[in-house]
């Protein structure tokens, strides 16, 4: 996570609600998007993050509730300075991938040299250079959605707005859509992502908006969030007789860190802090190479909120 | 205007170069010229075999005034036309028929089943008084595109008046009685000028404004139906949410109507250039002339704009593009329906049907185009029928840019008509 987000909201949702027919999409949610901010949108298949993504690009008109776009009720000029990418990846197979950016870009008000210019800009950045005369359905899964990519940066959008936008990516391309998305906020401009990837929003979102059927759950900066999760456990890396400790309820095997040591999760008894847990392992001289509080992840706070994984 | 402009041309790209529109370009003239060129050469050569055929038909006469009538006959035709440029040229044609006499009806049988004789003439004791004969032919018989030239009464006319005079008149008499006449039709001018009739300047009338109906139909319908089904298609795979952040409805509507409308008028006119105008000057009785040209532009332009709204709105509302297809097939019907009544109309240019067709704005362009080549569509009916369809035109955009509006953002399942009337309020 980088970036300071500041300044007055580029995005406002102000208690919008949305039904369709007898169904409610969408109720009573507010959340604001300040520039050099990437904000994370989260909630189960059928949470209302996509109506919402509608309703923010002016697709969909909320039954109640107010929507500005630059500090204004949505306009054409405003919607001109906006990038979509849509969850499906819904580019013509037969467009071309380079005369498909201008195309685009004219419509975003561009000229069609700056348009061609920046689209050629844009397909070298996501390395597509050689394939600015494929049509779009003779490329890869990955290679189109690296392309809807470019098509919601044309225009250089101040406010971006990306449906799941790792979706189809390998993990080298993942990273050179996180790298890009920060690039984005890191020039003042800010980013809406909906995503079920949630390691992805624990990396880069600065707030995050946890939804569920159509209402809102959580919401604030992901660290904040994420601490107020936290139950007191530590997790240490070492050898010795953890369970033995005093101030220790239980212990269980963690999820594995990554360097191959699976980490043990410690419980305390009630009233016990980590550092009296800390001295205790020091007075019983147990071998330690990591002790750290235990802050869950996005995911174990999406399961116990919501009550299902991610993409339930 | 800007992105209305941006819209339109990249659709018109994006339909030029489409190889559907290509191969309908080319391979459309081709494909109907080589289809004509074809069937009436079979058609000639067919109908000319059909009548040089030796035929042989019964005759039981139970009058016996006909005892000493010839039992053969010949008979010399009017040659059938090369081609359509060249209508009484070659050899011609001798008609030769036999005639084999039975007793009666059971004696004829053997030979008409086994197709010995082509039908059995009976001529009965009361023929003087009555005039009546009987043709008996077999239950199954092969179709015989001479027929009307050899029916075995139209044949056996001479024989019979021959028969009838024969001792009793002048021979040469009996023979110009017994002769059809030989009619020479000529085309009087205004300025008092005469010239022989021809095939083309009898087709007139009917190939030219038929051309262009032709040339209509295929240009709107080829690119009205890219429209329908482009937009179906981009409504399925959801491109339209991403073009519709940058633009409006409205904008994207009239954009890509315009796009059509430009890649439907560049096929027009290159029908126009490659087909039609060589084929003017190559045949210049088919009288074409910049007039008709401009009333066939009038109904084209005004043509278009009325379908492709029609259509565009079908797409807007298909969430399939086999659903597109087959409601764009109800209203490609629609427009069709003059060819279809093309025999009443042309018989009737100024009839009850074609006038009421006129001013229908599904059937108006077509029928417009057939009437005015009739020379059955007086000026103001002409003005009336484009003034109609103006409207019509400016009424479906009205409408059917309200339903595009709405129904770009639904999918699932297709609406009913109670949906569309609601989203034409909503619009």
């Amino acid at each position: 996570m980088n970036g300071k987000s500041s300044g007055a909201a580029l995005l406002e949702l102000r208690r919008v609600t949305k039904r369709f027919g007898s169904r409610l999409a969408v109720s009573d949610v507010s959340f604001s998007l300040r520039p050099g901010e990437i904000f994370g949108l989260l909630g189960p298949n059928g949470a209302g993050k996509t109506t919402l993504l509608r309703i923010a690009v002016d697709l969909l008109r909320p039954d109640e509730g107010a929507v500005e776009i630059f500090g204004r009720a949505p306009r054409p000029e405003a919607l001109e300075r906006m990038g979509y990418l849509p969850e499906d990846r819904g580019l013509p197979a037969r467009a071309r991938a380079l005369n498909l950016l201008i195309y685009l870009g004219e419509l975003k008000g561009m000229s069609r040299a700056s348009a061609r210019e920046q689209g050629r800009a844009l397909l070298g950045r996501m390395e597509l250079d050689a394939r600015e005369r494929s049509k779009i359905g003779e490329l890869s899964k990955g290679n189109q959605q690296k392309v809807q990519m470019a098509a919601a940066l044309m225009g250089d959008p101040m406010l971006l707005l990306v449906d799941e936008p790792f979706s189809g990516l390998d993990p080298m391309n993942r990273s050179l859509v996180v790298q890009l998305l920060q690039e984005t906020v890191a020039q003042g401009k800010a980013v809406l992502i909906s995503t079920h990837q949630l390691q992805h929003v624990e990396q880069l979102c600065h707030r995050m908006l946890l939804l569920n059927q159509g209402s809102m759950v959580l919401e604030g900066e992901v660290g904040p969030v994420r601490k107020s999760y936290a139950d007191g456990s530590v997790l240490v890396r070492g050898s010795g007789d953890f369970a033995a400790l005093p101030g220790v309820q239980r212990v269980a095997l963690a999820a594995d860190g990554g360097n191959g040591e699976l980490p043990i999760r410690l419980y305390l008894k009630p009233g016990v802090t980590t550092e009296t847990i800390l001295q205790q392992v020091v007075e019983r001289r147990l071998s330690l190479t990591s002790f750290a509080p235990h802050v869950p992840t996005l995911e174990e706070i999406f399961v116990r909120a919501v009550g299902g994984r991610p993409d339930a | 205007m800007r992105k209305i402009l941006a819209v339109a041309r990249y659709e018109f790209l994006g339909a030029v170069t489409r190889l559907g529109y290509l191969i309908t370009l080319v391979g459309m003239p081709l494909f109907v010229g080589g289809l004509m060129l074809i069937s009436s050469l079979a058609a000639m050569s067919t109908v000319a075999e059909s009548l040089a055929r030796k035929r042989t038909i019964g005759i039981i006469d139970e009058t016996g005034l006909f005892a000493d009538a010839p039992n053969a006959l010949e008979a010399e035709l009017t040659p059938m036309p090369d081609s359509l440029t060249r209508p009484s040229a070659g050899p011609p044609l001798v008609r030769r028929t036999e005639l084999k006499r039975f007793r009666s009806l059971d004696e004829a049988q053997t030979d008409l089943q086994s197709g010995a004789v082509t039908s059995v003439i009976r001529i009965p004791r009361d023929y003087l008084a009555s005039g009546s004969l009987e043709e008996y032919v077999r239950g199954k018989r092969e179709f015989d595109l001479s027929a009307g030239r050899t029916s075995a009464a139209g044949i056996l006319r001479p024989w019979l008046v021959c028969g009838l005079l024969q001792g009793r008149v002048d021979p040469t008499l009996a023979a110009r009685v017994a002769d059809s006449p030989r009619l020479h039709r000529f085309v009087l001018e205004p300025s008092g000028a005469k010239a022989p009739a021809d095939t083309l300047r009898e087709l007139r009338p009917f190939m030219v404004p038929l051309g262009f109906a032709l040339l209509l139909l295929v240009s709107v319908f080829t690119s009205a139906s890219y429209l329908a089904t482009g937009l179906a298609e981009e409504k399925q795979n959801r491109a339209l949410e991403l073009l519709l952040t940058s633009l409006t409805p409205d904008q994207l509507f009239w954009g890509k109507l315009l796009g059509l409308w430009a890649a439907a008028l560049l096929q027009f006119l290159l029908y126009l250039v490659a087909v039609a105008l060589p084929a003017g000057l190559l045949f210049q009785s088919l009288g074409l002339s910049p007039i008709q040209a401009v009333v066939g532009f009038c109904y084209f332009v005004l043509g278009f704009f009325f379908y492709g709204a029609v259509l565009l709105t079908v797409g807007a509302i298909g969430n399939t593009q086999k659903y597109t297809q087959q409601l764009s097939a109800v209203f490609t019907l629609a427009a069709i329906l003059p060819m279809i009544m093309i025999t009443s109309l042309l018989a009737h240019p100024a009839g009850r049907l074609a006038r009421t067709l006129t001013y229908i704005p599904f059937t108006a362009p077509v029928t417009g185009l057939l009437r005015y080549g009739a020379d059955a569509l007086p000026p103001w009916e002409f003005a009336l029928s484009l003034l109609v369809l103006t409207a019509s035109a400016a009424l479906v955009i009205r409408i059917c840019a309200k339903i595009f509006r709405v129904a770009l953002l639904a999918t699932g399942t297709t609406p009913t008509p109670a949906q569309l009337f609601r989203w034409l309020r909503t619009g």
